[in-house]
């Protein structure tokens, strides 16, 4: 049976599933030189590593400013090739488990859409979902020391010396910061929005119900 | 699709839409970093704090505006709230989904107030959800009764609002409540703002901090001036009420009571909430002394000029113009009393008296006493101080 209201479901759905997408599409971990260098001097470099197989180098300096992708095999020196297929597995392990949330995101939007809400399978399904969004963060902050390793090797060192840099969040005072970006906020942000979804389904399913009881 | 629209309940949808914004402000926050701010033009790299601090100071209409406080919009705090402001969009879904329930409306409401430190869901978000939750508290009462949407009417003229709080003697409850939350927001905000831009003249550290990376800065003192600005607002309503009785029922002989204008007052204080913006925006030093202030100042009292003379038209039934002099009249003489006697004269008593929020302080008083005598001649001229159906 269709039931009345599902908007606010299919709201959150959508919201989800955009999160989802950004993830895949953006950043998922930054270092750069703090707010402090770039406006007293005007220099700014930050590394951004992207699930897609790639690494942004962004250098900015007074008279210029490069933009370069790197993609991700290359920027291991040849000799640590242990460090790089870590590093591609790492890569394809999240983005098969960011994939597979988005597709079941866009599942449950379309059956929800199509065939209303109460489907018994529907709250596990979105379950499922929220639990791979929080692999796939969790699993990436236990992995990000590989990614420090490798992106040491991204920067010429005339740039920046990235050996002291250590843990997945931190600042050196006034010089770098690093952390978590875009895509794994999203992905976070995809998990709470999941949760609540199952919930809402199941308490709609719950007391639509109860209404059919009476 | 018609049982659909039926059972969301506007209060309950506005709330959604409000905790939405908060939720997606918040993420927006934890990806960047850092709050929103939106700088009016490049800061120009001068090597250190000091000269970077000194060249934008001097600059003549640098500003920057903040979305969210700095301290606030790092790990572990965007974590931490990105959860809480979960929780809130799920009370929200939940009050849509038809649990009514006055506990998650109470938590919706408490928890879109924290949202202040993370931009408020861009402004809007907290000011939906605080409407919403309110509305949803008490469900028996029409939506165009509920306290915030009232201060909405009045901001936006709405004739009727003035008609009923002449009517209904138990709106004074309601009218109180403007006159607190008036002189708490906007006492708390003005000394956030004094506070911090006191900071951004002292120490180029502080000020670039506050100006660049969009800091806040906070002292336990400051919660000592709501209660110094209560007493005030509520000794200003006083006055101001008195003034209009004087003239209005004395004076123009019309029949209306000290309590239905005491009533009425309050709701055309409404404006003054627009200072609540005031820490949004810091700048160079002309901004930050002069003209964010100022603005906000002259923005918010003409628009109570603007309700007042609206109000007064509406209850009393006379034309724009008669209220126009009523309302300058009695504004002109509220506004000598108030800040050429009363302030000064507390401040002979007590020299360290200062009273929290905007004061517009016109010298030499010769020129207050020239704007005087302009208004008592526009409200000659606007016929005032007659009633056509007495006379």
């Amino acid at each position: 049976m269709k039931n009345q209201s599902p908007e606010i479901i299919v709201g959150l759905l959508i919201l989800a599933l955009i999160f989802s997408l950004n993830a895949i599409y953006t950043s998922w971990w930054r270092i750069s030189t703090s707010r402090f260098v770039e406006l007293c001097n005007g220099t700014k470099i930050s590394v951004e590593y992207y699930l897609l197989q790639k690494v942004k180098v962004y250098i900015q300096s007074e008279e210029n400013r490069t933009i370069e992708f790197i993609p991700i095999a290359n920027i291991t020196s040849n000799t640590n090739i242990n460090l790089a297929s870590k590093l591609q597995a790492l890569n394809n392990t999240i983005l098969g488990l960011m994939a597979t949330e988005t597709i079941l995101c866009i599942a449950i939007t379309v059956i929800i859409l199509i065939k209303g809400r109460n489907i018994w399978i529907l709250p596990y399904v979105t379950a499922a979902a929220a639990l791979l969004a929080l692999i796939a963060v969790f699993y990436f902050v236990s992995e990000i020391n590989l990614i420090i390793s490798a992106l040491q090797n991204a920067i010429p060192e005339t740039f920046a010396n990235l050996s002291n840099i250590e843990g997945f969040w931190g600042q050196s005072y006034q010089t770098w910061h690093w952390g978590p970006t875009n895509g794994w906020f999203s992905t976070f942000a995809a998990f709470l929005l999941n949760c609540l979804n199952t919930y809402l389904i199941k308490f709609s399913i719950r007391s639509s119900s109860h209404k059919e009881e009476k | 699709m018609n049982t659909i629209s039926k059972k969301l309940k506007k209060p309950s949808m506005i709330s959604f839409i409000g905790a939405i914004l908060i939720f997606v402000n918040t993420a927006l926050i934890a990806m960047n970093n850092s709050p929103i701010l939106i700088f009016s033009s490049i800061i120009p790299p001068e090597g250190n704090i000091e000269n970077t601090v000194s060249s934008i100071l001097n600059q003549t209409s640098w500003m920057r505006i903040s979305l969210g406080i700095a301290n606030f919009s790092q790990y572990p705090f965007t974590i931490i709230f990105m959860i809480l402001f979960s929780l809130n969009l799920l009370f929200t879904a939940l009050t849509c989904l038809g649990r009514r329930s006055k506990l998650l409306n109470f938590c919706v409401f408490i928890l879109s107030l924290f949202s202040i430190v993370v931009g408020g869901g861009f402004i809007i978000g907290l000011i939906l959800c605080v409407i919403g939750s309110t509305a949803e508290i008490t469900p028996r009462i029409p939506i165009k009764e509920h306290f915030f949407i009232k201060i909405l009417r009045a901001l936006k003229f709405d004739s009727s609002l003035y008609r009923e709080l002449t009517e209904k003697p138990y709106q004074m409850g309601e009218s109180i409540l403007v006159v607190l939350l008036v002189g708490i927001v906007s006492s708390l905000s003005s000394s956030l703002y004094s506070y911090n831009a006191e900071k951004i003249l002292n120490s180029p550290t502080e000020a670039f901090n506050i100006l660049f990376l969009g800091h806040m800065f906070w002292d336990n003192s400051l919660l000592v001036s709501p209660f110094i600005s209560i007493s005030f607002s509520v000794f200003k309503w006083l006055m101001l009420t008195l003034l209009f009785y004087f003239i209005v029922a004395k004076l123009m002989r019309y029949s209306i009571t000290m309590q239905q204008i005491a009533r009425v007052i309050p709701f055309t204080y409404s404006p003054v909430l627009l200072q609540a913006f005031l820490p949004l925006v810091f700048g160079s030093k002309s901004i930050l002394e002069v003209g964010w202030p100022t603005f906000l100042f002259i923005i918010s009292n003409l628009w109570i000029c603007l309700l007042l003379i609206a109000a007064f038209k509406y209850v009393l039934d006379i034309s724009t113009s008669r209220s126009l002099g009523l309302v300058m009249l009695t504004g002109s003489i509220y506004w000598f009393i108030n800040y050429q006697l009363i302030i000064p004269f507390c401040q002979i008593i007590d020299p360290s008296f200062r009273i929290p929020g905007l004061i517009l302080n016109l010298q030499p008083l010769g020129f207050n006493f020239f704007l005087i005598s302009l208004a008592i001649i526009i409200c000659l001229l606007t016929g005032v101080p007659s009633n056509p159906s007495k006379d």
